[in-house]
């Protein structure tokens, strides 16, 4: 739309008005599923195994559409379709939860809200890349990360008002009704790229397994990997440990080590992603990465309630880094290559199977060895993280005086 | 060639299906053998209720969680639950195991709680249920179990019942 932009935070600040309010909508729709959909369906005389099954079922389906649906953006004219698109799907997902809890509602409800998932959050950055330019993307997946977080937070929070003091069944509805607003909020922003552009920069997008086997990539998604594997089962795991120690009033700790990290990536998003601009993103990504086998081996070796709460600032400075810098360096490796979003879903991937194994390692290690044996585990396989963001990855960031100026054709969303 | 050979290599097992297929209205139906009858029996509304996502509260009204299973022995007479037990939006719950005589149900009431005689402080430190586990399962149970059946499995202690029993209230419970 406007090719000329003031490379300054004001300028940042004024087009992106509407970006925050799409990241804050999205975020709130998205903390709708989750933790709820177990209790709703316990509530419904659902067995453990068969919330087991559609859980599993929802993780492989998001599993395997990370990467396809990457590919489907990056073929769309606009990314603005595309996460209308995603956000109908996310509104579909969850008005069949509400229906009924019953085996089809249920398992067509989660493939939906996998799909819709893998689509949005490649959607949000490539928008927000399309909207800001190559300039600014520092700072606006800065303020991409604060706005979710503030977003998930508020949601969550009344979300679990709601389940709490009315029914279970009425989060899935709010989450429906707030899809709403989120597809009109896309009114806001500029639209889809001109059919010739479009087409002519497919033409010239590079072929899709330079992208994918470029060992840069790769090296992250090593990185995505251990940093899940770390990262995904740590809270889950204090938390038991509290709810040993404390019994139910544990419930108040853990939601003040739930509400801390968030307000951490919250406030030091958009500081993060500007410094990235200025020392570039390794630093930042090591730094960010270290929080994780410190907080691990912290855990390992006194979790108090009080200690606990400070230690999750750690968390909420891993989160950050991750947060920030992830489609920050998946842009500076594909941005150029027209395969953002398939590179995206790579790293989502990587996410994906490192969380996944992290809940079921951390289980059996706990299990058989005690639950500080398990934080170790989480604490190497964080110092792994971190040594691979030291040693393997390579600075991606361009220095930014050597920046191009903004490009000159009309940009799309 | 030889795929299709292969698969007219059983005439009449593909008669036996088309006849099936074709004639599958006028197939005899076997006549339903004179099984024994089934008597019906009603329950009254309120007299049974199911117990898998009841919630579960403390005789003191907090709440503890919600009932995910029964363990029944080989007689089948229910010897514990399963309770998913404390944390908060799905993080820090645990499962706990809790003897079956421990439980009080408010036969009647749909939707109404069911009452543990242990309090959060006297179950947060019992272990983890593990499914399928080949060791024995850790049931918490009050500490007068005079009336309790010696425990089935040798290597089972009565784990973590605190000292500090509450007093069980042994009278239905009280709705709050």
């Amino acid at each position: 739309m406007a090719p000329r932009r003031p490379h300054s935070p004001a300028g940042a600040r004024s087009g992106g008005y509407a970006l925050d309010l799409i990241n804050f909508l999205q975020a709130s729709v998205q903390s709708g599923f989750g933790p709820f959909i177990v209790v709703y369906l316990t509530a419904a005389h659902w067995t453990q195994k068969d919330i087991g099954f559609v859980l599993s079922v929802g993780t492989i389906a998001l599993m395997a559409s990370q990467v396809p649906a990457g590919a489907l953006i990056d073929a769309m004219r606009s990314r603005r379709f595309a996460l209308a698109l995603a956000t109908v799907g996310l509104m579909l997902g969850a008005a069949l939860m509400a229906m009924a809890p019953s085996l089809p509602e249920v398992l067509l409800s989660q493939i939906l809200h996998s799909f819709a998932t893998s689509m949005s959050v490649p959607a949000i950055a490539a928008l927000s890349i399309a909207i800001v330019g190559e300039r600014e993307i520092g700072e606006r997946m800065g303020r991409n990360a604060r706005w979710g977080s503030i977003g998930n937070g508020l949601a969550a929070g009344a979300m679990g008002a709601v389940g709490y003091y009315i029914s279970y069944r009425s989060v899935f509805l709010l989450a429906a009704c707030l899809s709403l607003p989120a597809i009109a909020a896309l009114a806001l922003l500029p639209a889809a790229t001109p059919h010739q552009v479009h087409r002519a920069r497919r033409a010239e997008s590079t072929p899709l397994n330079q992208v994918l086997f470029d060992r840069r990539l790769l090296a992250y998604a090593a990185c995505a990997v251990f940093f899940q594997l770390s990262n995904a089962a740590m809270l889950q795991l204090v938390g038991a440990e509290m709810t040993r120690r404390s019994g139910t009033r544990a419930s108040l700790i853990i939601a003040a080590a739930i509400v801390v990290p968030q307000v951490v990536v919250a406030l030091f998003s958009p500081l993060t992603g500007r410094l990235a601009g200025v020392w570039g993103r390794k630093i930042l990504l090591v730094l960010g990465f270290a929080a994780l086998p410190l907080r691990a081996l912290a855990f390992a070796i006194v979790a108090t309630p009080g200690l606990v709460l400070v230690l999750q600032i750690l968390d909420g400075v891993a989160g950050t880094a991750y947060g920030v810098l992830t489609p920050l360096i998946v842009a500076d490796l594909s941005h150029r290559s027209g395969r953002f979003n398939v590179a995206m879903g790579v790293v989502g991937l990587a996410g994906g199977i490192g969380a996944a194994l992290s809940t079921y390692f951390a289980g059996v290690i706990a299990d058989d060895f005690g639950t500080r044996a398990a934080f170790l585990g989480l604490a190497a396989s964080g110092a792994v993280a971190t040594l691979l963001a030291l040693l393997v990855m390579p600075e991606t960031g361009v220095p930014e005086r050597r920046l191009k100026p903004p490009p000159l054709y009309p940009v799309g969303a | 060639m030889s795929a299709t050979r292969g698969r007219w290599r059983y005439p009449a097992r593909a008669a036996v299906l088309g006849g099936l297929l074709l004639g599958g209205g006028q197939a005899p139906v076997p006549a339903p053998t004179p099984a024994p009858a089934v008597t019906v029996r009603h329950l009254a509304p309120g007299e049974a209720a199911g117990v898998l996502g009841a919630q579960v509260v403390s005789a003191k009204g907090e709440q503890l969680g919600r009932i995910i299973d029964v363990l029944v022995d080989q007689r089948g007479h229910p010897r514990a639950a399963v309770i998913d037990f404390g944390g908060y939006m799905g993080i820090g719950n645990r499962k706990i195991a809790v003897d079956w005589k421990s439980l009080h149900f408010a036969a009647g009431k749909p939707d109404s709680p069911v009452v543990l005689d242990l309090t959060a402080d006297q179950i947060k430190a019992t272990p983890d249920y593990k499914e399928g586990a080949s060791k024995p399962a850790a049931v918490a149970a009050p500490k007068p179990a005079a009336t309790s059946p010696p425990a089935p499995s040798p290597a089972a202690p009565p784990p973590a019942a605190p000292p500090p029993a509450a007093p069980p209230p042994a009278a239905p419970p009280a709705q709050p």
